[in-house]
């Protein structure tokens, strides 16, 4: 059972949490509703981008007294960037909860954006990586081959053309359109009451200042499916790497806890049909399994086999 | 693409779908031992205005999963000419027949 306490703040961000008094630390998350799918072409990848700028530097904290701050704790602090939204987290001893949610806050409503053109080339490297990896890349390809040329089909990453050209300005406009107060939620789980936890964020709000005012915003959903798409990048690998799949099912479905139960019937474990027959039978492959993702209007279903034959 | 289609005519074997329930649900008690798990599972349902359900909720959902239902969706979500394909290699020629295997309309599409 999971017993969760949910409220608003007068800037509109929902607050959502969960008393754990068996530990002794807190897990603390930043979600904002900004993710690739949010994007236009020209803007290819600023979602991710600005995720690596909050670390960067905020109104109160550089680069280094971020990092420094979270360290000293023994704390994790990282984030993350999907389709359809940023999350900005950390696991905190509870004793240094007020602390890391003022640096947190600061870096989500505050961030400088600095050292911008050093960041660009690190996210241009994380690109390039990404390309010298097959086995990712094919699932980058898949969602085009699926999704054609709506949002949803983009690599989360962006591309490099944009990435190496934005400008502060976009990033900033970005940054102020998308993350206001009703498109931000903050979820704790750990030992900590929900009135504290309020009560710590009100104040830490207080000294970075509220979150721009809501400017109203539309996410395009994926009215037609297109037809199905084929896709290949020719790179000289040793092995193929192949996906075959078809758009799937949304988050709030009823028919998820099937399709959950069919992606592991056919290929999430190692007692799937996939598993068994194409590595254990017949040796076709060292990694093979089935993926499904779930979007707010639709979703992905498929497998993918990595092979040399 | 034998076994996909296996699956939608609801050949399932025995003990395969109780396993993959009670595979779900040792899952998800598994990963909410985590606070991290916790405090995710919290912040993306409301990020994404999705139901927060209760364990026992979710649980009840899995066990009223059937074979019909397995099928079906399989039927749905995975027949051959729904399928697109994506693949990274050598050599495309080689990619597209074994694509073709699986669904030759799209590969027919392609190429005209």
């Amino acid at each position: 059972m999971q017993k969760y306490v949910l409220s608003e703040l007068d800037s509109g961000e929902r607050v959502i949490s969960e008393k754990v008094a068996s530990v002794r630390s807190v897990s603390l998350g930043f979600w904002i509703g900004a993710g690739s799918r949010d994007e236009r072409d020209g803007r290819a990848g600023v979602s991710h981008f600005i995720e690596h700028l909050l670390f960067k530097g905020s109104r109160s904290y550089d680069a280094q007294q971020i990092a420094e701050t979270f360290d000293a704790m023994g704390a994790e602090l990282n984030a993350a960037t999907s389709r359809e939204h940023t999350v900005v987290y950390s696991r905190v001893p509870d004793r240094h909860v007020d602390e890391a949610l003022q640096v947190m806050t600061d870096m989500v409503f505050a961030p400088r954006f600095a050292e911008l053109d050093q960041e660009r080339e690190v996210v241009l490297e994380e690109i390039a990586m990404y390309e010298d990896t097959p086995q990712e890349l094919v699932h980058d390809l898949f969602s085009q081959a699926v999704f054609g040329s709506h949002a949803l089909g983009r690599p989360v990453i962006g591309t490099a053309e944009v990435i190496s050209t934005i400008s502060r300005r976009a990033i900033a406009g970005y940054h102020r359109s998308m993350y206001t107060g009703p498109n931000i939620v903050v979820s704790a789980a750990g030992n900590i009451t929900h009135e504290r936890l309020l009560a710590l964020l009100e104040n830490a709000e207080r000294r970075t200042g509220e979150p721009s005012r809501p400017v109203p915003r539309v996410r395009r959903p994926l009215a037609r499916t297109p037809s199905p798409g084929l896709r290949f990048q020719r790179k000289d690998t040793e092995q193929y790497h192949l996906c075959l799949g078809a758009p799937g099912i949304s988050r709030s479905d009823r028919r998820r806890f099937a399709a959950s139960i069919l992606d592991s019937i056919l290929g999430g474990s190692a007692s799937s049909r996939l598993f068994q027959e194409i590595r254990e039978k017949r040796g076709m492959a060292y990694s093979v399994y089935s993926f499904a993702s779930q979007y707010i209007d639709t979703g992905l279903i498929g497998i993918y086999v990595g092979t040399r034959e | 693409m034998e076994q996909i289609a296996d699956i939608a005519a609801g050949n399932l074997r025995p003990g395969e779908l109780e396993r993959a329930q009670e595979s779900l649900k040792g899952r998800i008690m598994l990963s909410m031992e985590s606070t991290s798990n916790r405090m995710s599972r919290l912040g993306k349902s409301v990020i994404s205005d999705t139901e927060l359900m209760t364990f026992d909720r979710i649980f009840a959902e899995i066990d009223a999963v059937d074979t019909e239902a397995i099928a079906e969706l399989a039927t749905v979500l995975l027949p051959t000419e729904r399928l697109s394909a994506s693949g990274v290699g050598a050599d495309e020629n080689r990619f597209r027949a074994a694509v073709a295997r699986a669904n030759s309309a799209l590969v027919a599409r392609a190429a005209a």
